[in-house]
């Protein structure tokens, strides 16, 4: 397919407009007509950020290869309004705006349960945030801190993990996927006992590269926690949302908080080739292997255009450490201490293709699927014709709980298969139709597959409270 | 009433002239009608370059806040990134004059010289966008130095 990564990274941004639309439609009826003036300057602003994709998008729907330099125009635009959007996100704390949904509660409760129980946190918050970043804080602290800079001292004196979402992912379950990198972040005793391994940070740093590669450190647990959580989802979800930022050499460049997001995300593709987490592609997408080449590849393909003609102008502070020591020795560490409470294994990801995904094809939910080995006994009659084997025949017509992470790879999957196609189809074909109504067909088919993903957590959710009770 | 848009800073926009500019000449390249409008944003470009860049050389007139404030940043990254000035400026004034050829007449240049337009324009005003971009980034980062991202 010709332009592949100019197109995703266009449909990406085409979704968070879509989702930032839909955002602004949950305002209360109140508040709407209150505020009416407030959202329709959001209604032109959209607009406007959508003249400006709009020359791209006919570029693209030529179906012709971008030569070099156009290739550059089209990602510095696309940077450029992707970071647009990245501001007019922050703007959202002018509209009242809707709470965070309970379905986001449960993922986060189910994300947890894989930290064992001797370390985990009771409870995390979650906030639904105007800053487009997936985040983590101690909420108490952050208070005592933000407070202490008016010179008024406050003592909160309790743990409040809280985990923020950027407000246009609230309905979006498949990048929640970030929010579990964000859950490590909550996995304090974890973290603090990678920091008690002194032979990860090299004792000839002086103490501000010290403090970063601490930083570093933890990232790196909360990456490998994450992708040991949900496979390749994780990578998906993360691979998106960098290769939205990686213009002007973003995917390679390191920050005092975070190592840069091609180091992190060979990382998380070392722990997936390692323990063997692959989802396959359908055959129309063989050429590009599985969920995690797909986007690892996309992400690889954009930094090396950067990395060619983006001429790194403004430096920044280079770490004075092999880059490779450091990565070996925390990702060794990590190995030892994350023992996690549940591991995936290669077999579980064998039956999300077959059960999962073609029933969200056909828009149902995926919340459980069959026992296949049971169901057959009950097909053949062996199980009917015995009395005492009524309970396995109870057992056999009612199907297994779908997990977190299956919907998750599910609905990533999904994504690449189904949406992206249809997404091409709608806006890369030269048609009459205002790009502001290919938009608002976009947000409905997106608002189907939502609903699908978040009726999957949800009946997943009864399924275990009925188990359980 | 505090108007928050009324200084000349925002404008021009040189990596999004640029941009635009490349892709109608592409457009032309392959033999598609390109609006003259377009083309005329990549003049309304070397213009601006013509101006800075005749700046860096010789430094002369006096520029109320607001311009020079723009100029300075996108002088500053255009000195940083190396790139050799009295080349950029001859070439950026070639540049000119062949859009407005194109203009005029679309079968005026060969494709070799709408590729040589193509990538002065794009490497010209790389590193200005660079840095626009770069120092959004910088604002969003301070944020995670308290708030872990």
């Amino acid at each position: 397919m010709v332009n592949l990564v100019e197109k995703i990274l266009c449909v990406e941004v085409l979704e968070k407009i879509s989702r930032m639309q839909r955002f602004l439609r949950l305002e209360p009826e109140i508040a709407r007509q209150q505020g009416i003036e407030v959202l329709s300057i959001f209604a032109t602003a959209i607009d406007g950020i959508l003249d400006n994709l709009n020359p791209i998008l006919i570029r693209l729907s030529e179906d012709t290869q971008l030569d070099t330099w156009e290739t550059l125009a089209t990602v510095r635009r696309l940077s450029d309004i992707v970071n647009s959007v990245d501001e007019l996100h922050l703007q959202l704390q002018f509209v009242h705006g809707a709470w965070v949904r309970p379905e986001t509660h449960v993922f986060v409760k189910s994300v947890l349960d894989f930290i064992p129980r001797t370390r985990r946190q009771e409870k995390v918050s979650v906030i639904l945030s105007n800053s487009y970043s997936f985040e983590e804080s101690d909420l108490s602290s952050y208070f005592e801190y933000a407070l202490g800079t008016t010179n008024v001292r406050i003592a909160i004196q309790r743990e409040t993990p809280t985990v923020f979402l950027p407000k246009i992912e609230r309905d979006n379950p498949l990048n929640w996927a970030n929010l579990v990198h964000e859950c490590g972040h909550a996995d304090y005793a974890g973290i603090n006992e990678l920091f008690r391994q002194q032979r990860i940070i090299p004792d000839q740093a002086n103490d501000a590269t010290k403090n970063m590669l601490s930083r570093w450190a933890e990232e790196i647990y909360c990456d490998v926690f994450a992708t040991e959580v949900l496979g390749p989802a994780y990578l998906a979800s993360f691979a998106t949302f960098a290769l939205a930022r990686v213009g002007a050499g973003g995917a390679e460049r390191s920050s005092e908080t975070h190592p840069a997001d091609i180091v992190r995300i060979s990382i998380v593709r070392d722990v997936l080739e390692k323990n063997d987490l692959k989802v396959m592609l359908n055959d129309e997408w063989r050429d590009y292997g599985d969920l995690t080449s797909f986007f690892y590849n996309a992400l690889e393909e954009r930094t090396k255009l950067d990395r060619k003609y983006v001429g790194y102008a403004r430096p920044w502070p280079q770490p004075s450490f092999i880059l490779h020591d450091f990565v070996d020795a925390v990702c060794e560490e990590i190995d030892q201490l994350i023992s996690l409470s549940q591991q995936l294994t290669p077999k579980d990801f064998t039956r999300i293709r077959p059960l999962v995904v073609k029933r969200l094809a056909r828009g149902i939910p995926i919340s459980s699927y069959p026992k296949s080995e049971l169901q057959q006994s009950v097909a053949r009659g062996s199980l009917a014709q015995d009395t005492l084997k009524f309970d396995q025949l109870k057992q056999a017509v009612q199907e297994h709980r779908t997990l977190l992470w299956e919907i998750a790879n599910a609905g990533w999957l999904h994504k690449i298969e189904i949406l992206y196609p249809s997404a091409f189809q709608l806006f890369f074909t030269a048609t009459d139709v205002p790009l502001q109504e290919k938009i608002m067909n976009w947000g409905k088919e997106l608002e189907a597959i939502d609903k699908l993903l978040l009726k999957s957590i949800e009946s997943s959710e009864i399924q275990r409270l009925m188990e359980t009770t | 009433m505090k108007m928050h848009n009324d200084n000349p800073e925002q404008f021009p926009n040189p990596s999004k002239l640029a941009d635009d500019a490349v892709l109608a000449l592409s457009s032309l390249e392959r033999g598609s009608k390109v609006t003259p409008e377009v083309l005329k944003e990549g003049i309304k470009l070397c213009d601006y370059l013509i101006h800075l860049i005749g700046e860096l050389k010789a430094p002369q007139v006096q520029k109320d806040r607001w311009t020079f404030r723009a100029i300075r940043d996108d002088s500053i990254a255009l000195t940083e990134s190396g790139i050799d000035i009295d080349k950029a400026y001859e070439k950026t004034e070639q540049v000119k004059k062949w859009i407005s050829d194109l203009i005029e007449d679309p079968l005026s240049h060969s494709r070799e010289e709408i590729e040589s337009i193509k990538e002065h324009l794009i490497n010209v005003t790389m590193p200005m966008w660079q840095s626009r971009t770069s120092e959004f980034r910088d604002r969003k980062m301070k944020r995670s130095l308290i708030i872990r991202g």
